[in-house]
């Protein structure tokens, strides 16, 4: 076999080799993608169930500050709005 | 081996070239039959492919938000899932029924209705909450299946409800701010594409079609949640003091034009529309027509002035509290002889008013009026807006011109008045009222000086005349704070003249030298007293003392010199009438004590003096366990913060 029959031989060997590897390295990679994709959807759901949730706790927080709600309890230990007399200003003593 | 194998011919040559041969056609066609699948049907097999494996995704966004201008949320969507059915494909229909009548709270004969109809799909229920929603998944039934919507909820309840406005089922706004911003609020929607695998599990394929942002853009109003919530509560008091029919309060700040509260009763709370009814959706202060009684008098003083027809000190005849003018008779509830012009309005004196319009004349009068935007609507942007009744000068007899100078005769709204006394109160410059700061809006009105600057200062000073000196709003009287108010006392129209009901009023100013604040008082027919110092001015002053205490500015904390020179300790041992007594703080212990029955918050105060974060265990507010117990040696090591269970609390 002449040098160039075995430069070409190894070139071809060479070749094969490296579709090989790419073919490998792109069933792989299309199974990583898949997981990928599979723990992106379960991530986005797992997101939008916090975040609905978040929105509701907020609507609780809200419900629980408004004013009416405040004064509610604010009216059950005996708290009211200050009237005039009632509000002092302290002196800065620091 | 060459012997035994002379005579026979090779073969094994022809054998090899026909596998070749075999191979090669094998191998050809294999080739031919991808070349042709992918280069010839490739196309049409591509998307066939794509047909299996991917899927369009829709996904639609929320609504936008209400706020009020601190931030504070008055209206959000809440995402929640309705059921609906396709009813070919219930399988068992009388399990179907239980269970949907059961789980949904709704009765048996609707749902088997439903679910015999011949339609491809009906609404089980819509917006239902979670513990149904989980209910019906848990159920799995055939046929019947839950979507997600946003239903709208509103967290401060009828606060601002008529000013909100209320939106349909379908989330389309049909009322206040819901409908005015309904293009902008309104939700948008995205489409994409998603992977599909075997079992039609979807999955995440690219950004492609996401980037977009699909919820509606948010709103913030000029409103105020607690002044709001003051406003409310004072108008909700006196219609039930006095057994009135209806209300408004209006508190504006002048220096912006900003409405930070718009009061209306009856209530309306916008989560629960269909219980509601058309009258206390209405939001009174923009759509109804009231004639407004005294509290229109500063505006022909003003005008008057201006057009120097009086001086403050211009002696007018009130005629013993009855004069005929046209054939009618005027009456005054204060009867006089002759008062300067500052007492006529102090006193609210219907002769001397009338008289003073009748020389003002009814073209300038009605100039004036009109400048201060009566008779046209404020465009303040919310549905339903009325622009009040004025009539042409030309029609006014000496009977209107007379009426119309004390405040009858003359149709306006609340926010058309708060637009006029801004006008006052900005010296004598119209200024527009806002209610909404987010998207700003667009106004084509330019401001006018409609009053000098002079002529609103002695106006001014006559309206505090009014609270601090002998007048007829001295019950809004508020101590330290100098305010300008006219009352108002007017009759209502009824069929063929005045009847026996009356719309009570207050106007305020604070302070009454540049005022900042603009109150104003509305009391429809109150039954068991009628005077506005009675009914409508003790409101004003109520809602002024607690948007002037919200906003630190009552004459306690304004004034630097009596402020005390104390500490906070001290203040606790000197408390004032009427305060309630502080909680003593618990001191720190030798040993554990005894947290049982605590709020957590007072446990926790306690422990993390110190310095130890407990792990907390259960669900509630109230301590019923600890470790260690009451009586033993605190834990030694407490840098650990509680990830060792140095020490535990149990809830309940």
């Amino acid at each position: 076999m002449s040098q160039v029959d075995k430069t070409l031989l190894w070139m071809i060997l060479t070749l094969l080799g490296a579709a090989l590897t790419m073919g490998l390295g792109a069933v792989w990679l299309n199974i990583e993608r898949m997981d990928v994709a599979y723990d992106l959807r379960k991530m986005e759901k797992s997101l939008g169930q916090k975040e609905d949730l978040a929105v509701k706790l907020t609507v609780e927080r809200n419900n629980l500050v408004s004013p009416y709600h405040l004064k509610r309890l604010a009216s059950r230990q005996g708290l009211q709005v200050a009237a005039p007399g009632q509000i002092r200003r302290i002196a800065d003593t620091r | 081996m060459a012997k035994g194998s002379q005579g026979r011919k090779d073969l094994s040559k022809v054998k090899i070239g026909l596998v070749m041969i075999l191979f090669t056609v094998a191998l050809g066609s294999l080739w031919a039959r991808a070349g042709w699948v992918q280069l010839h049907e490739g196309t049409a097999l591509l998307l066939q492919a794509s047909k299996q494996s991917h899927a369009a995704e829709v996904e639609f966004g929320e609504r936008g938000r209400i706020f009020d201008r601190n931030g504070q949320m008055l209206a959000t969507s809440v995402e929640a899932k309705s059921v609906y059915a396709r009813p070919f494909e219930i399988e068992n229909l009388d399990v179907a029924c239980d269970v949907l009548s059961r789980d949904l709270k709704i009765s048996r004969r609707k749902v088997y209705k439903k679910l015999k109809s011949k339609k491809k799909f009906v609404w089980i229920k819509r917006q239902i909450n979670d513990r149904e929603s989980t209910a019906i998944a848990k159920a799995g039934l055939k046929g019947v299946r839950l979507v997600s919507e946003f239903s709208r909820i509103y967290p401060n309840g009828h606060l601002a409800g008529q000013t909100i406005g209320f939106v349909n089922i379908d989330g389309r706004g049909l009322e206040g701010i819901e409908r005015v911003y309904n293009e902008r609020m309104k939700p948008g929607k995205a489409e994409y594409v998603v992977q599909r695998d075997a079992r039609g599990s979807r999955l995440y394929l690219d950004a492609q079609g996401r980037e977009m942002d699909v919820n509606g853009l948010d709103v913030r109003l000029t409103i105020d949640t607690h002044i709001q919530h003051a406003a409310e509560q004072a108008l909700a008091t006196s219609i039930a003091k006095y057994d009135a029919k209806a209300g408004i309060v209006m508190v504006v700040d002048v220096d912006s034009g900003d409405i930070l509260a718009m009061a209306n009763q009856p209530f309306f709370n916008p989560n629960a529309v269909s219980r509601s009814k058309a009258s206390q959706r209405r939001l009174r202060a923009v759509t109804d027509v009231y004639e407004p009684g005294s509290t229109m008098k500063p505006f022909l003083f003003a005008a008057a002035l201006e057009e120097k027809i009086i001086e403050p000190d211009t002696l007018i005849d009130c005629e013993n509290g009855r004069w005929k003018v046209g054939g009618k008779t005027i009456r005054d509830t204060h009867p006089s002889r002759w008062l300067p012009a500052h007492k006529v309005l102090r006193y609210s004196s219907n002769i001397g008013t009338a008289k003073i319009g009748i020389d003002l004349g009814a073209g300038v009068y009605h100039d004036y009026l009109t400048k201060l935007g009566f008779g046209e609507k404020t465009h303040i942007g919310l549905p339903g807006e009325t622009g009040g009744i004025l009539m042409p000068p030309g029609k006014w007899t000496s009977v209107d011109l007379a009426a119309i100078s004390f405040g009858q005769g003359i149709g306006t709204s609340a926010i058309q008045l708060a637009k006029a006394f801004l006008c006052l109160a900005n010296d004598g410059v119209t200024k527009e009222l806002n209610l909404v700061k987010l998207p700003a809006a667009e106004r084509k009105h330019a401001a006018v000086q409609v009053f000098s600057r002079k002529t609103t200062d002695t106006v001014l000073s006559m309206m505090r005349d009014v609270v601090h000196e002998d007048g007829t709003g001295r019950s809004a009287r508020i101590a330290g704070i100098s305010m300008a108010g006219k009352t108002g006392t007017a009759q209502k129209a009824a069929k063929g003249g005045y009847g026996d009901q009356y719309l009570s009023s207050f106007v305020a100013l604070v302070p009454a030298e540049d005022p900042e604040l603009l109150v104003i008082t509305m009391v429809d027919e109150p039954q068991k007293a009628n005077y506005g110092s009675m009914v409508a001015a003790p409101v004003c002053r109520e809602v002024t003392v607690r948007t002037l205490a919200y906003h630190g500015k009552l004459s306690e904390t304004l004034d630097q010199v009596i402020a005390e020179n104390v500490t906070v300790d001290d203040l606790v041992e000197q408390p004032l009438a009427g305060s309630v007594a502080t909680p003593k703080a618990r001191k720190v212990t030798q040993r554990v004590p005894d947290l049982k029955k605590l709020p957590v918050r007072r446990a926790l105060e306690l422990l993390v003096k110190k310095g130890i974060v407990p792990v907390l265990k259960g669900q509630g507010m109230t301590v019923s366990g600890q470790k260690p117990a009451a009586g033993q040696a605190w834990p030694e090591d407490t840098n650990k913060e509680g990830a060792d269970n140095v020490f535990i609390l149990w809830l309940s």
